[in-house]
């Protein structure tokens, strides 16, 4: 496994389920060493995209890599995690129990490291997981996913269910391991704000499709959002996201125009008015902007 | 993998143990008891007088029917929701991300689930077995349902049946009620196809003797199961029903000979192996399905 | 040593922040060449944000030459930055002028916008909100 394997890559990726595709013709690349954001609108596949990686679900069409090697039946691949949405945990086992069922069924598990996350969070191995709240369990799964000591987390929605503490805390937990391991992550959520400080690679998919995939500072770069009068736009049709009128002002989302027309206030979108953008763009009129 | 399937059903196991346990004890009170009547006064009627039935006399009645829906509360209700029950509640996703092969959780689960179980069981029906004896003169023999089914080995076979069909049916459904409510459709089944075939494990034996009135039910020997009495005419045909319509009816029927077709009760235990091979058979076809179902089809 | 505060909701980039503060601290005197930076493990325990950030901002540095990168030792800083002495007589003249506003009904967004405004016009550059 050479370094530059990507850490899940996909080929014309399709996964139908009867007659609906929940992810159509997807081909991306996640590099390794970084923490992606997979983000989209609920129903655009991204369960469903994590599944495919964590050998839950085989595709119908095309084909998925997990660090080179497809995934099987026989378990989440060697190298990599996965933390479903509903971190799901045996409630009536207590902490230590469920850190022995990671101990047993497990090739590689290290004892020492998931003691010792339980331990920084606070939380007591004698009580049962059904007396935690909801961030506790969220560090037990979390705990359940490292001590494998894999190379790739894959996290469903994990912020989802937690007080902006607990969220904080588990965003710290899993930079550490980022900065101490060179850990790869993809995790998904449908609020794209709280993701854009933590990832630095996105991965945009609505309706089952792939629309962005890319370093998230050369996405945003590549966009500015430009305030000028109203009227016709001097910008070619390609390089317009999206056009806000207004009576006065028309407000306009470029992508790959350069700044600089006169008459024209330019500034640098945060990454959720680009993805926002193009999401809107998708629903309207399904088709992707060009590169 | 031992630790977490034993861990997830102790419960369960120890729970059904104890009722089946309790079962046993019920049982043995029975045989107990109803060789103790028979040894006081050689039955529970003589002379004509007949002594008010003692509580181990009921109770032998009921007791059949009663195992037979224990049969289908420890398959059913143990087997049922091994598997439904954890996808309900999303758990199987913690367990076929580990490093565990989907087979072997499956299998893993499923075996020591239904082993400690199914042991009991079978020595509840031998117990059983030697406790229904003294009603056979009474109530036919160990070769008539429900007692054949309840007895022996067949006990053992058909929870062993139930259970894996439960199971295999929640791997599928993934709902818990729903394949409840369809493994009590398959052990109905089941249970009346094995009712209508067992007479077809061998060849019956028969006793003919001449068409006359002492020779209209001829007797068999004693715990035989009697498949059919049956009437033949001079040309062969089978005229029983004439027979028996003129018996109430009081016309003139001109029959040859008479036949009865039984299974003596030497062959009980050839037969309980015969049913329980079937069975066997049956479950680990069943059991086949389920793991082309872990392979294929359980995801998500 | 240097803590570093990312603003979420600001248009910078968490790692343009990064540079600007560490850019602000040399300048100010409040790192000296010598002085070590926090490594990524330090800043994420602060401020939850990606480690990748931190080491690119770090590399942005090193090529710029502002700070040196010591392979299992950390990233120290290499030299000063511009002539800007925390006691400099400007940033008391600076002091003055302010009071002078504030007494005369400037808000804080007034004078944001004033000192925005004249700095793009001194240093001559695009906004950069």
């Amino acid at each position: 496994m050479s370094v530059t394997t990507p850490a899940v890559a996909a080929d014309g990726l399709g996964v139908r389920f009867g007659r609906t595709h929940a992810l159509r013709d997807c081909t991306f690349a996640l590099p390794s060493g970084r923490i992606s954001a997979l983000v989209g609108p609920n129903g655009a596949g991204k369960t469903t995209l994590m599944h495919v990686a964590a050998g839950l679900l085989s595709p119908t069409a095309g084909s998925l890599t997990v660090w080179g090697e497809t995934p099987g039946t026989y378990g989440a691949p060697e190298g990599m995690a996965f933390v479903s949405q509903a971190k799901p945990l045996y409630k009536r086992f207590t902490v230590t129990d469920m850190m022995r069922v990671g101990r047993k069924l497990n090739t590689r598990w290290d004892t020492d490291l998931a003691d010792k996350l339980v331990a920084e969070a606070g939380i007591d191995p004698a009580r049962r997981v059904g007396a935690l709240s909801a961030g506790q369990r969220t560090r037990v799964a979390l705990v359940l996913a490292l001590a494998r000591r894999p190379r790739l987390v894959v996290l469903d929605e994990p912020f989802a269910d937690l007080d902006p503490l607990a969220r904080t805390d588990t965003m710290k937990v899993l930079m550490r391991a980022t900065a101490d391991d060179g850990l790869t992550v993809l995790l998904s959520s449908h609020v794209i704000a709280e993701l854009e400080d933590i990832c630095d690679h996105l991965l945009l998919t609505a309706r089952g499709g792939v629309h962005l995939d890319g370093d998230i500072d050369t996405i945003v770069d590549e966009h500015h959002i430009a305030v000028g009068p109203a009227g016709a736009l001097p910008f070619t049709p390609d390089a317009v996201v999206e056009v806000l009128p207004a009576p006065r002002q028309t407000t306009v989302m470029l992508r790959g125009a350069a700044p600089g027309t006169p008459g024209w206030e330019f500034t640098r979108p945060r990454l959720e008015d680009v993805v926002m953008a193009h999401l809107r763009r998708m629903s309207t009129d399904g088709r992707e902007v060009a590169a | 993998m031992t630790w977490l399937a034993w861990r997830q059903q102790r419960v369960s196991i120890l729970t059904v143990l104890g009722i089946i346990a309790v079962c046993a004890a019920v049982t043995a009170y029975i045989g107990i008891d109803l060789r103790a009547i028979n040894a006081e006064n050689g039955g529970a009627c003589e002379g004509g007088a007949c002594r008010p039935p003692s509580l181990s006399v009921i109770l032998a009645n009921l007791w059949p029917w009663l195992l037979l829906l224990l049969v289908f509360m420890v398959g059913a209700l143990t087997g049922g929701p091994l598997f439904a029950r954890e996808a309900e509640k999303g758990t199987h996703v913690l367990a076929l991300t580990q490093s565990v092969s989907r087979i072997r959780w499956w299998a893993t689960k499923l075996v020591l689930g239904l082993v400690p179980v199914v042991v009991a069981m079978l020595g509840l029906g031998l117990l059983n077995g030697w406790a229904m004896e003294p009603t056979y003169f009474s109530y036919g023999g160990p070769l008539l349902s429900p007692i054949f089914q309840t007895t022996g080995v067949a006990l053992a076979a058909y929870t062993l049946f139930t259970f894996v069909v439960a199971a295999v049916i929640g791997s599928a459904l993934k709902r818990t009620v729903g394949t409840v409510a369809i493994t009590v459709g398959v052990f109905l089944v089941a249970s009346l196809a094995a009712v209508a075939f067992r007479p077809m494990y061998a060849e019956p034996e028969q006793i003919t003797k001449p068409y006359g009135d002492e020779n209209l039910f001829i007797e068999t020997p004693e715990g035989a199961l009697v498949i059919e009495h049956a009437h033949i005419d001079a040309n062969g045909n089978n005229v029983s029903d004439e027979v028996f319509e003129c018996l109430r009816t009081g016309c003139n029927v001109v029959a040859e000979y008479s036949t009865v077709y039984y299974h003596p009760i030497e062959r009980y235990w050839p037969f309980q192996a015969s049913e329980a091979a079937a069975l066997t058979v049956l479950t680990v076809v069943i059991a086949a399905g389920g793991v082309w179902i872990m392979r294929t089809r359980y995801s998500r | 040593m240097i803590r570093f505060r990312i603003e979420r909701r600001a248009g910078a980039p968490p790692y343009r922040q990064l540079i600007q503060q560490v850019k602000q601290a040399v300048r100010l005197g409040r790192l000296e060449p010598g002085d070590r930076l926090p490594t990524a493990r330090e800043v994420v325990a602060d401020t939850a944000i990606n480690p990748n950030t931190v080491f690119k901002a770090y590399r942005a540095l090193e090529a710029e030459g502002l700070v040196e990168a010591r392979a299992g030792v950390g990233t120290f800083v290499r030299k000063t930055l511009g002539a800007v002495a925390v006691d400099t007589p400007l940033r008391s003249e600076l002091a003055d002028w302010l009071r002078r506003a504030r007494a005369e009904g400037l808000t804080f967004e007034d004078v944001e916008a004033l000192m925005k405004d004249t700095l793009d016009s001194q240093f001559g550059r695009e906004t950069d909100t």
